[in-house]
């Protein structure tokens, strides 16, 4: 990549730091760190986006324009109903095998070219891309979390916390009674999904050794897209990631 | 609950598509206008929406279509946009410019913009939409974005410099240069 390629890039980098997970610019920014002239430039680049940005958000709506949208609309028609709020293997099966067909994508995207990270979960991006295909009604309909035990109402209990607690992880059961099965990069993948106060999550478990012991952290590590988000961390069994749609602060409350 | 949901989505998103409506439209009731019209099409087709994750986008690209609906592209937007990118860098003042004007001025100097650079280049300075997430709101490839941005970013610049260099003849002080004796040339 030459300077005025990268300059090129660089140029798209939001200066609120929203692009900072988006791989598509780490290229550009490593050369940008490697290179005083880039790097001034980009600098300038910056400070002149993060001006006009903020001289932009200073611009109010008018007093009155969003009773004016409610009002108006109420009038006019009642607001859809969002699909948004069934829970995700609930959704048509014509979009679970789009779905579908998305992961297969995607691991097939993955296994062959692992530059191409979708999330700062070391180690995890197979497994968070199972996990976002979900989101997006991957989901088979199929046997849950209330069908699997003692695992099932360990996991659905309100005082058990999944990062800080031991989980009484069994392989066998999870082969016979997980929600799903997954292979990932042929490894085994668990996925029990499971219900608190706070809405679904879905609990994707695998062998530690499945994983690059580098990779993976006993810390939980979060990646938020819009409202998905998940957690990955590990204990000296297995490697977890939980994934949701609710607030950071409540995913680290179940942990 | 659906109405609880739809003024949920309102509050999220009314402010920042005012400010693009208002980059597009330039005359504030033009641009309350088309916030409206977006979310009164979001309330009669927005259910055909499987994700909800995708409303932001989904309002952007109405919004844009309906401004395009309203108006026609003009043939020198098409020529300016077929010419090769500024490799010019940004002289430091462009900065000073910048930081001196209000929101008001840079909003006016936005609106200035060829239409076909401003889009992307307000959604841009909005912050809420990756580079991605803006061609796919704009319905362009994404180099096409790139290459609006920096073609837009230039034309922000020259036209922030000329409105500086225009309030300074309107009536700034300046002073004159001085002879050696001390008096005005």
């Amino acid at each position: 990549m030459t300077n005025e390629e990268a300059k090129f890039m660089l140029q798209g980098y939001r200066p609120n730091g929203a692009d900072a997970e988006n791989e598509a610019f780490a290229e550009a920014l490593a050369q940008a760190s490697r290179d005083p002239a880039l790097s001034a430039w980009f600098e300038r680049e910056q400070e002149f986006d993060a001006t006009i940005a903020a001289k932009l958000s200073n611009i109010t709506a008018p007093a009155g324009l969003r009773d004016s949208i409610l009002a108006g609309t109420k009038l006019s028609s009642a607001p859809a109903e969002p699909s948004q709020s069934r829970a995700w293997w609930l959704r048509p099966w014509a979009i679970g095998l789009a779905a579908a067909a998305a992961v297969a994508l995607a691991f097939t995207v993955n296994l062959s070219e692992p530059e191409t990270k979708i999330a700062a979960l070391p180690g995890f991006d197979p497994v968070l891309k199972v996990a976002l295909a979900d989101y997006g009604g991957a989901h088979d309909k199929g046997v849950h979390a209330n069908d699997l035990g003692n695992f099932g109402a360990w996991l659905m209990d309100e005082n058990n916390r999944l990062g800080a607690d031991v989980m009484p992880v069994n392989l066998d059961e999870l082969r016979q009674f997980g929600c799903r099965k997954v292979n990932v990069a042929g490894h085994e993948v668990f996925e029990v999904c499971f219900q608190r106060e706070s809405g679904w999550y879905h609990v994707f478990i695998a062998p530690r050794e499945s994983f690059d012991a580098e990779a993976i952290y006993s810390k939980p590590m979060f990646h938020e897209s819009g409202e998905f988000i998940a957690a990955s961390w590990a204990d000296d069994k297995f490697a977890y990631l939980v994934s949701g749609t609710t607030e950071l602060a409540t995913l680290r409350g179940l942990l | 609950m659906s109405n609880q949901v739809f003024a949920q989505l309102v509050d999220a998103h009314y402010t920042p598509l005012f400010r693009f409506a208002l980059s597009l439209a330039r005359r504030e009731a033009d641009a309350c206008d088309l916030v409206q019209q977006t979310f009164f099409i979001w309330a009669k087709s927005g259910h055909q929406l499987r994700e909800v994750s995708k409303a932001k986008t989904w309002l952007f690209t109405t919004l844009y279509r309906e401004f395009l609906r309203g108006c026609r592209r003009d043939q020198r937007s098409q020529s300016i946009e077929d010419l090769p990118p500024s490799a010019q860098d940004m002289p430091a003042e462009d900065i000073d410019h910048a930081r001196r004007m209000d929101a008001d001025q840079v909003v006016e100097a936005l609106q200035e913009v060829d239409e076909v650079f401003r889009a992307p280049l307000t959604l841009f300075y909005l912050e809420d939409l990756s580079y991605q997430e803006i061609a796919e709101s704009l319905d362009v490839p994404i180099g096409t974005v790139m290459s609006r941005l920096s073609r837009g970013k230039t034309q922000l610049r020259k036209i922030m410099a000329q409105k500086e260099a225009g309030s300074r003849e309107d009536g700034e002080v300046v002073e004159f240069p001085k002879t050696k004796k001390g008096g005005v040339k």
